[in-house]
This record gives C-alpha cells, sequence and structure tokens, in this order.
C-alpha cells in the first residue's frame, strides 16, 4: 500500500511516489530532517491531559454548561431532569473547592518564594539552598 | 391529496444556521408541504435565528397519531429520543452517524458523555424504528450492526446550487492574491483532526512560502480543542495559518473560490457534505481514507492511505505544479457530483419516505 490512492495512469502514480521520496531524502541530504525538528517542536502539546490547572478549570466550564442544558420542563426526560441538575451542581461545588485548594497550594508555594528572594536580597545565602521548597 | 393522508414531522436536537442536518430537515420539509403533507421540524432547542423555523417537540403531543410518521434526525443523544420511542406515531430514522466517544476522551468530557450515550440510545431504538434511511452505507452498516431490520441508504438532500450565490467581498479581497490557499471545512473538533492539517502545513509551507491554510468551522462544540490548536500554531512557529471560526453563507462561498485544494485529516465522517461542496467548486480533494470518505469520493480525488506529514505535503505540492493531473482529478470529480444534484436526491428521498407515510403498517 503507498501513501495515497487516485484514479490516474499507474506509470503517473509511481512517477509522483519517486518525485516525493526523492525530495525527502534531498533534504535529509541536506542535513535537515523536518519530521524530527517538527516533533521536537510540538513537544507535549498534543498530550491532551497535560495540565490538572487547565482542566480543572474546563471541568468547571463543562458542568456549568450541563447544568444549563436540561431545561427543568424537558419531555422525555423520565423526572431526571432535577436529580442530573443537582448531581452537576455537586460537581461543580467540589470542582470549586479544588481550584480553591489548588489556588491556596500555589499561593502558598509564591509565598515561600518571595520569602526567600527577600532573604536572598537580605544576603541570606542559605536561602538559595537545594531541597527547599 | 386526500384528507386522510398521514402527516410527516420531522425531529433533531438543535436546528443551526448553517448546519448540513438543519438544512436537510429544511430542504425535506420544503419538499413534503410542496407534495401536500403537513409537515414541521420539532426541535429540542433552535439555534440563533431559526426560532421561526422550527416548533419545540412538546407541542408535537397534539399532532401526535398512530397513523401519523415521524422522522427522527440521529446524530447525538438527545432528550427527543425517550419521547420519540414513546410516541405511537409511525417511526423513521435519518442516520448521520455518531463520533466515536474516544476521539474527545480528555478533551471534553462533556462530548464524551454525550456520544457514547447516543450510541446506546442508537441502539435502544432499534426496535421501535420501522425503516432506517442512513445517509451513507457506512452509516448503515453501523445501523446494521446496532440491530436495525429495515435500511435503505439514501444520500443527503442537499441544495448545492445555493453555492452559486455571491461571495463575501471581504474575504476574497483578503485571500484572493495568488498564494495558495489550501482548504478545509468542518467544526474544530478531534475527529476533524485538524491538527494534521496544521502538521501538514508546517512542511508545505517550506516548500512553498506564498501559501495559507484556510480553516473554516466552528470551536463551539470542542472550545478546548482550538486551544490546543492554538498551542500547536505557536509552538511549530508556522505563520498564515487561518482558525475563521462559523462563517456566513457568503463567506464560505468565497473560502471555496479562494481555495487552491481541499484537504481532509478527519478520522470520522459519515458522509462529509465538504467533499462535494468543495468538488463543486473544482477544487482538487485530497482526503484520508477514514469513515465514509472514500465512499463518498468513489475513487475519485487522492485518498491518503499513511498519515505521512511531510510526504502529503509534497504531494500536494506535485498535485498543485502539475494542471494536467490536477485538471484530470478536477474532471472526474465533476462527474461524481452528478449523483448529487438536489433534482436526483430529492425525488429518491420523496420516493422512498412517501412509499413508506403511505403504506398501511
Amino acid at each position: 500500500m503507498g501513501l495515497f490512492d487516485a484514479d490516474i495512469d499507474a506509470q503517473r502514480k509511481a512517477e509522483i511516489e519517486a518525485t516525493i521520496t526523492k525530495r525527502m531524502a534531498e533534504r535529509r541530504a541536506n542535513g535537515s530532517d523536518p519530521t524530527v525538528e517538527e516533533r521536537h517542536r510540538i513537544g507535549d502539546v498534543l498530550d491532551y491531559g497535560r495540565t490538572d490547572f487547565e482542566q480543572i478549570t474546563y471541568d468547571l466550564y463543562n458542568a456549568r454548561k450541563f447544568v444549563r442544558m436540561f431545561p427543568d420542563e424537558a419531555e422525555g426526560s423520565g423526572g431526571l431532569v432535577g436529580g442530573i441538575k443537582r448531581l452537576y451542581q455537586r460537581v461543580v461545588r467540589r470542582l470549586l473547592r479544588q481550584q480553591i485548594v489548588f489556588n491556596e497550594a500555589v499561593l502558598g508555594v509564591l509565598e515561600d518564594l518571595d520569602e526567600r528572594l527577600k532573604k536572598l536580597e537580605a544576603g541570606d545565602d542559605t536561602a538559595d539552598k537545594p531541597g527547599k521548597t | 391529496m386526500g384528507g386522510a393522508q398521514p402527516e410527516i414531522h420531522q425531529f433533531l436536537p438543535v436546528l443551526d444556521a448553517g448546519d448540513a442536518i438543519g438544512n436537510e430537515a429544511k430542504q425535506i420539509r420544503r419538499l413534503l408541504r410542496s407534495a401536500g403533507y403537513t409537515s414541521d421540524i420539532f426541535v429540542w432547542r433552535a439555534g440563533k435565528g431559526q426560532k421561526g423555523y422550527c416548533r419545540h417537540y412538546s407541542r408535537h403531543r397534539a399532532c401526535s397519531a398512530p397513523g401519523n410518521v415521524m422522522l427522527y434526525h440521529f446524530s447525538v443523544c438527545c432528550p427527543i429520543t425517550a419521547y420519540f420511542a414513546s410516541a405511537p406515531d409511525r417511526k423513521m430514522m435519518r442516520y448521520h452517524n455518531i463520533t466515536p466517544a474516544q476521539f474527545f476522551a480528555g478533551i471534553d468530557e462533556e462530548v464524551y458523555y454525550i456520544t457514547k450515550k447516543g450510541r446506546r440510545e442508537l441502539a435502544q431504538l432499534a426496535n421501535v424504528v420501522e425503516l432506517a434511511l442512513p445517509v451513507s452505507d457506512y452509516n448503515g452498516r453501523e445501523l446494521r450492526e446496532a440491530g436495525y431490520r429495515r435500511v435503505e441508504t439514501t444520500p443527503l438532500v442537499v441544495d448545492y446550487d445555493a453555492f452559486d450565490s455571491p461571495a463575501d467581498a471581504d474575504v476574497l479581497r483578503r485571500y484572493d492574491d495568488g498564494w495558495t490557499n489550501l482548504l478545509f471545512v468542518g467544526r474544530l473538533s478531534p475527529n476533524k483532526k485538524q491538527e494534521d492539517l496544521v502538521r501538514i502545513f508546517y512542511h508545505y509551507k517550506r516548500i512553498n512560502p506564498r501559501s495559507r491554510l484556510l480553516l473554516i468551522g466552528s470551536a463551539r462544540q470542542v472550545p478546548r480543542y482550538k486551544q490546543l490548536l492554538d498551542g500547536l500554531v505557536e509552538r511549530l512557529g508556522v505563520n498564515d495559518v487561518a482558525l475563521a471560526g462559523g462563517v456566513s453563507h457568503a463567506a464560505l462561498v468565497a473560502y471555496y473560490k479562494v481555495a487552491s485544494a481541499f484537504v481532509c485529516m478527519s478520522e470520522h465522517e459519515g458522509f462529509c457534505v465538504p467533499l462535494i461542496e468543495a468538488m463543486r467548486f473544482g477544487l482538487p480533494v485530497v482526503a484520508y481514507d477514514a469513515g465514509a470518505v472514500a465512499e463518498t469520493l468513489d475513487g475519485t480525488g487522492v485518498l491518503i492511505r499513511e498519515k505521512r506529514h511531510e510526504a502529503i505535503a509534497e504531494l500536494i505540492n506535485c498535485l498543485l505544479e502539475d494542471e494536467a493531473l490536477r485538471g484530470q482529478l478536477v474532471e472526474k470529480q465533476r462527474h461524481r457530483i452528478e449523483v448529487y444534484t438536489h433534482a436526483s436526491t430529492s425525488r429518491r428521498f420523496m420516493n422512498t419516505i412517501t412509499a413508506f407515510a403511505e403504506r398501511k403498517q
């Protein structure tokens, strides 16, 4: 199986495949491999679950959207609307609490860093010890 | 038409302007009304500016009757499903496919849940739907696997002639400048794989610096995917990527007019209307072989078998450099879209739906 299929003359298709291979090989012969560079640049940007902080904010956004999705009067909901709303309001509350904890943790780190910076500026070298938060 | 003629009503979760399902529902209602049937569109939610075209599905109860027909456009889970299943009317389903939930895992838990639940609802309706009308054989296979007994593929009823309307002057002014414009039309969604288009363009831009990537489609459903794409564009440092969002019809016409090629790397499509639209505008189509894409192209265009971004960029360059090859492909595409004229798709759909409605249970 090649790179592509098209309703064209088999010889023309083979020529195109050969051209593609040749051009890519030429680039590599010149010491440049764009695929490696591309991967290096992308890093973890396509790693969907990489940042918890973003995720918490995003879950909050989703939960709010979900609560708004279900109008009280929706027919055919089998009486589940109230329950679903309460469940998602609980999720929102929980996520808000998580975010508060997270923010407090971040603030704690920042305060500690601020304190160390002040000590360093005052000439206390022990504040720069490795292992300290 | 006699007074005992059944009423044929359509149901869909959301009626949005510019949406393929909503457009088809409007076309079908127009055809049914022209044929003398009483026909309305019932929705769970009306999109912006669409309230005049539809009614809330709770209003249907007043005209529900065992001899009438309900046509449910199914694409996602929705409170309408339970109402549809319990109503005494005869039931048809128009199946537009549901994006597999795994595409949304880790990106949008809400859409993950909705799509997963949608598959469950699809299976639950197998025993209540008398006739299912998938828009492609690919969708038809899914319905049979879900337990549907009567399945007849009928192409989407779309008025492609609506694209003969004036193009947005601003878009033409901005992009009709001799540069190569690679175009994709489709909502920003992980299954549509706009990330692959950005990666292909990263390589193509090195081959042809006077080029752009135009991505048309709303980010509303999965806003986090847009964040990821923005991050990707920034990390790659690639210029001239336009994420235009949802656009007006006039702007869409303009984007097709300024485009040099239509590139689709989607990994799940139940039909893919933009492929037909691109063919109608005479654009060479380069599309990854997934879902119903190969069926929609039916041997025309360029079907990508392997996602090797750099090689695809080179392939697009070969295609755009070789005028004779491009002409040959576009000519074959032109023949392909003859199947999808408004007259032929309307006739086929109306024959199916009226035969069903007139036949006694």
